[in-house]
């Protein structure tokens, strides 16, 4: 769906707007216009810790211009502040400080990246776990005062330090374009696994991308956010198998005729589908996107048996079902990696989405339970939470309602479909193995999506 | 053996659901159906930007500027362009005539890969006046003064209008094909009920082949049709035996042939991937089935002597006896069912030792065939049957029942215009 | 040579102006070469559904002798009227092929009259040389129905086997423009082939097809392959346009010696009774 407002806003009515002081939303640079311009400007890393200086160097090894310092009035691509030894609260006063007085010196889509033990309070005592919290607060509340399609992230370290590998391969994912529509987020790095990645390596593409010599099986890929990770995964160098019902062959066979991938015309729900799944991807299955969903809304006074099951049984069931088959017969690879698709409905609900959210959340707890055993395999599986992203299934929502909810995210509007599937190329690489378990909301920093 | 060791295998295949004429179709043309089931196939193999060996395809009803289908599909379609192409035909025998001719190329050592096609539209079919419309509108472009167009134009009637669509009608016979069939069904004295009973069997096959979701490696939708429409997976005998007969009603014996047992002019597209040994291993493709042999037979109809569709009953035992093969050899039949009646035709002469003897020189007859041997996932009947896709349904379909019921053999046969017939052993890889 | 004047000419004979002359028929023999013209062959086999061959089908030598047919016919000097006189039989002789390109000799001339059951019979004796060989006779045998001459000669008539309609190896639908597709193809332009008006005019109660339409299209059917044979031809019922007519080989077979049929469907009489035997 086209964002009218968007392209008005950034054109004609510049002016009208900014005197009226309507939403001004900018495009968004998304890895696809500018690969490699977050290593054209300078990145701040603000911190006194040995790590604040680790990353620095870290950067610095991967071809970036690194200031160490605020104040200099230069435009600044990135702030990263490292708070990874932050005892009390009162250790995250300077830095803090730092970081706003650095925010008037951002390029547009800068970004600002903090970095913290993640809080862990039924294990940390009660000071670092107050400073660990706060970071996050900081965070948040700065991602909501970013202007001209900045972002505020944070890398949360769990038990690892910042040279874990899925640190580096964290901070390059929200540095660049790819994690332009990622904003008040956290990604928790709960272990050094991975395998270590340049800068430059990561915004590779196809024989030499991320996902180069790996297959990759997409449910859902006929169309909208499906067809948009094949695409993006293609695109990394990933082989596809795409699957989707049989009744969206046709749309299927041009999305993976388009990514040089294979169709499988499957419905997820079968008995057969994990054994099926494995077979079109050569006998073991390394990356597994389960991205098929559907929607049945009715408030639940409403609903009825078939909506809500229907709903569940491809939403999550499915998921279960077949992670489950696959696992019992040893059909994931060693290192398999899991992305499945949540949504912000199912983590802040949704008027008339009972089923689909109740499907949502439980993707977001069964993604959480299933880490420990992916981890048995040096595998990783997470969640994805998109939130209001254009697709066919939002452009169905009444024209006020679409527009309030585009406005309504930090970023001001809508996220596109490559966004999710940026954030879940990401997790399905090997330098993410780190992050394993985890749900990363991919919303503009907004609530609202389906 | 024709060929001591045959390199080339069955990889898969792909089709378009089939749809009745003038329906879902009507308004897609040879190529963009040909070119969409080429389509799915590239993507549910990956192929993609792939040179193939060599893409063999044609169609039944082919208008003039399609001098170069194949060709032309492969274009539009995600292959690379630079995969060569040809046209070939053999009335309803054009697609397994595509996968014979590219399975020999393969097994030559000729090339390593090939895709096997077919279509038909009889909703796009090339319209031509008749004769008579033909033979005014020249003279009418001949005529100098309005008075005589107007009386070249006086001569034209209403019925010169109707199109002549190259549908079934015999050439040199001026008979449809449903009539020949009526002819022959008479003279075999088969009956109503058997006719029915075979429609019914193939529309209850397909249609538990459809539920079991049998077809969804083998088939894409396209234009939104996601079964083969002419499929009535509730018909009945009582349902079946409503119908009026439409063929043989100009005969002495009883017409028995009606819409129900008889196929309907139907629109489709088929494919078949094929490839050796070495190029299925090389793509981590999993043969599915081989075809060993293929016979093709002709007889002459033309004054009568025969039934236009009877070639296979001639083909089918020159076919065994060169394989050293008997009935008992083969775990499924795959009999093309142009009509009911054909097929009954078919089981009765090989059964009949007058017939066995007589006309085909053999000792005894070829025998019964297990009916529950016997077009397994139903056929034409029930799918429809666009001509030359039909070929390339039935390769694929046996192909894959082999591997996937670990069944050994099956025995191809679809009868074509003209007298003819194709037939092929097809062992499962 | 033009055909319509010569109709207009027998139509004027025709009328009760004055009464048919009684007298010997002319003996005169009218002679006259034709070249085998690809593209006027083309326009024969083209309506009569043969293949365009080297060898010419025998009803393209009639259709060559046919103007000079009815230069005899029509000469005052005949005893019988030729309009509404039918054509019954017709029997050519072949003896080896005439070819595409050969210059045909043809000699025409009348024998006759014969006594009938219904009238009185002629005869036009075609003869077909080619370099001095002969490779053609012709008997063409028109009736005057219903006329008696006194000087006409005893002959046995062409006993009809009994006919019982066969299953049809063939049907053809026929359109009333084949009347005039075979007349610009043939150069025969009677009227009753033409206009409804003239066929009623004549007792038909349509346009009726060229009784050697029908013979040639059949003879076309059966493809013969043979060096010398005889092909005759009897016509029974005219084929009333449009129709829908079958077509059967009764004896025989495709390329060889055969009896065959064109008959009515529905009523299962037959049109044209024909057969093909080898001439040894």
């Amino acid at each position: 769906m086209k964002d009218t407002y968007l392209d008005l806003v950034n054109g004609p009515f510049k002016q009208v707007a900014k005197t009226l002081g309507l939403p001004r939303p900018v495009r968004l640079q998304r890895f696809d216009s500018t690969p490699e311009h977050y290593l054209s400007a300078p990145v701040l890393v603000l911190g006194t810790s040995p790590g604040a200086q680790r990353i620095a160097d870290r950067l610095l090894d991967n071809g970036f211009e690194v200031r160490r310092h605020p104040g200099s009035g230069e435009s600044l691509r990135a702030v990263i502040a490292v708070f990874d030894d932050a005892g009390v609260p009162g250790d995250l006063s300077a830095t803090a400080l730092e970081i706003g007085a650095s925010l008037r010196t951002l390029l547009p889509c800068a970004r600002v990246i903090t970095v913290s033990p993640a809080p862990r309070p039924e294990d940390q005592d009660p000071a670092p776990a107050a400073a660990a919290q706060a970071v996050t607060g900081l965070t948040r509340s700065l991602a909501h005062e970013m202007r001209i399609g900045g972002t505020a992230n944070g890398i949360l370290l769990d038990g690892v330090d910042v040279d874990a590998a899925s640190v580096t391969a964290a901070l390059w994912f929200l540095l660049s374009g790819k994690s332009a529509y990622v904003s008040g987020q956290f990604l928790t790095v709960s272990s050094a696994a991975g395998e270590e990645i340049g800068a430059r390596e990561f915004l590779a593409t196809g024989g030499s991308g991320p996902l180069a010599g790996r297959t990759a099986v997409v449910t859902g890929a006929a169309r909208g956010i499906g067809a948009a990770i094949a695409r993006t995964l293609a695109r990394d160098g990933a082989g596809i198998v795409g699957v989707d019902m049989p009744q969206a062959g046709q749309a299927l066979a041009g999305v993976m005729n388009e990514v040089g991938g294979r169709t499988l015309q499957l419905d997820i729900t079968a008995d057969s589908a994990a054994e099926r799944i494995a077979e079109a991807a050569g006998s073991e299955v390394d990356i597994l996107v389960h991205n098929a969903g559907i929607t049945r809304d009715r408030l639940l006074a409403n609903m009825d048996a078939s909506r809500w099951d229907s709903v569940l049984a491809v939403n999550l069931e499915s998921q279960a079902r077949i992670n489950a088959a696959l696992g019992e017969r040893n059909l994931f690879a060693r290192g398999s990696q899991v992305v499945a698709l949540a949504s912000t409905s199912g983590i802040a609900g949704n008027r008339g989405q009972t089923n689909y959210a109740a499907s949502k959340a439980g993707v977001i707890g069964l993604t959480a339970a299933s880490a420990r055993e992916f981890a048995q395999r040096s595998g990783t599986i997470n969640a994805v939470a998109p939130g209001f992203i254009e697709t066919d299934m939002t452009a169905k929502m009444p024209a006020l309602t679409r527009q309030v909810a585009r406005r309504l995210a930090s970023l001001q509007q809508g996220g596109l479909p490559v966004d999710v599937a940026e954030a879940i190329a990401f997790l399905a690489s090997a330098p993410a193995r780190g992050i394993n378990g985890s749900t990363l909301r991919v919303c503009g920093q907004n609530m609202v999506g389906a | 053996m024709s060929t001591p060791h045959p390199r080339a295998v069955i990889l898969g295949g792909n089709r378009i659901q089939f749809a009745r004429s003038n329906k879902q179709y009507a308004k897609a043309s040879n190529l963009d159906m040909l070119t969409s089931a080429l389509d799915g196939l590239i993507a549910r193999f990956g192929l993609a930007g792939e040179r193939l060996g060599e893409v063999a395809g044609g169609a039944v009803l082919k208008h003039s500027k399609d001098f170069n289908l194949t060709r032309e599909a492969v274009l539009g379609s995600a292959l690379a362009p630079t995969t060569p192409a040809f046209d070939l035909g053999q009335a309803c025998a054009t697609g397994l005539e595509s996968v014979v001719s590219l399975t020999q190329k393969i097994n030559a050592g000729q090339m390593e890969s090939g895709i096997a096609a077919g279509v038909d539209s009889a909703s796009d079919a090339p319209i031509v006046v008749g004769d008579s419309m033909r033979e005014i509108l020249l003279e009418l472009s001949r005529a100098k003064t309005l008075p005589q167009r107007a009386k070249i134009a006086s001569q034209i009637r209403p019925s010169y209008l109707t199109p002549q669509a190259p549908s079934t009608g015999e050439p040199r016979t001026g008979l449809s094909m449903g009539e020949h069939q009526a002819i022959t069904t008479a003279a075999w004295q088969i009956s109503r009920e058997a006719q029915d009973e075979l429609a019914l069997a193939s529309h209850h096959n397909l249609a538990r082949a459809w539920d079991d979701g049998f077809f969804d490696d083998l088939s894409t939708p396209y234009l939104g049709v996601t079964r083969d429409t002419n499929l009535r997976p509730d018909s009945t005998p009582e349902s079946l035996a409503k119908l009026d007969p439409v063929f043989g009603r100009k005969l002495r014996a009883p017409a028995t042939m009606t819409a129900g047992n008889s196929t309907p002019l139907t629109d489709g597209a088929s494919t078949v991937l094929l490839g050796s040994e070495e190029w299925a291993a090389e793509h981590g493709f999993t043969p599915l089935a081989k075809v060993i042999d293929a016979e093709a037979a002709a007889v002459d109809f033309v004054d009568g002597a025969e039934g236009l569709l009877m070639a296979p009953a001639y083909a089918v035992p020159r076919l065994l006896a060169r394989n050293g093969l008997t009935f008992a050899d083969f775990d499924v039949f795959e009999i093309h069912e142009a009509f009911a009646a054909t097929v009954l035709c078919h089981l009765a002469a090989w059964e009949s030792e007058e017939f066995c003897r007589e006309k085909l020189g053999l000792d005894a007859p070829l025998g019964p065939i297990n009916r529950s041997k016997l077009n397994p996932l139903g056929s034409s009947l029930a799918a429809g049957h666009p001509f030359a896709a039909t070929g390339g349904r039935i390769i694929a379909t046996t192909a894959k029942h082999l591997r996937l019921t670990g069944k050994k053999r099956s025995l191809v046969s679809i009868c074509a215009a003209g007298g003819q017939g194709l037939t092929a052993i097809v062992e499962a890889a | 040579m033009k055909m319509l004047p010569l109709y207009a000419k027998a139509v004027l004979k025709a009328l009760p102006l004055g009464t048919a002359k009684t007298g010997p028929m002319p003996s005169r023999t009218i002679m006259r070469s034709v070249p085998i013209e690809a593209a006027s062959y083309a326009g024969f086999t083209n309506v009569v559904g043969a293949g365009l061959g080297n060898i010419v089908h025998p009803g393209y030598l009639h259709v060559l002798a046919f103007p000079l047919s009815m230069q005899l016919l029509s000469d005052p000097e005949v005893p019988l009227p030729m309009m509404g006189m039918v054509h019954i039989h017709n029997r050519i002789d072949v003896h080896g092929p005439v070819r595409v390109g050969d210059v045909v000799d043809l000699h025409v001339r009348l024998d006759g009259p014969y006594q009938h059951k219904s009238g009185t019979t002629l005869d036009i004796l075609v003869e077909g040389k080619v370099d001095g060989v002969v490779k053609m006779v012709e008997t063409t045998t028109y009736l005057a129905k219903g006329r008696t001459l006194p000087e006409a000669k005893p002959r046995a008539g062409i006993e009809r086997e009994e006919f019982t309609a066969p299953t049809p190896t063939a049907v053809w639908h026929l359109d009333p423009i084949i009347g005039t597709r075979y007349a610009r193809a043939s150069g025969d332009y009677n009227p009753i082939h033409l206009s409804g008006l003239a066929a009623r005019g004549f007792g038909f109660p349509r346009v009726i097809a060229h009784g050697m339409y029908s013979a040639s299209r059949a003879l076309a059917a059966v493809d013969t392959r043979l060096e010398d044979y005889r092909w005759d031809v009897t016509f029974a019922k005219p084929v009333l346009l449009p129709s829908t007519v079958g077509f059967a080989i009764t004896e025989g077979r495709r390329h060889e010696a055969a009896k065959f049929a064109v008959f009515d469907l529905r009523k299962g009489r037959p049109h044209v009774l024909s057969e093909v035997s080898e001439l040894r």
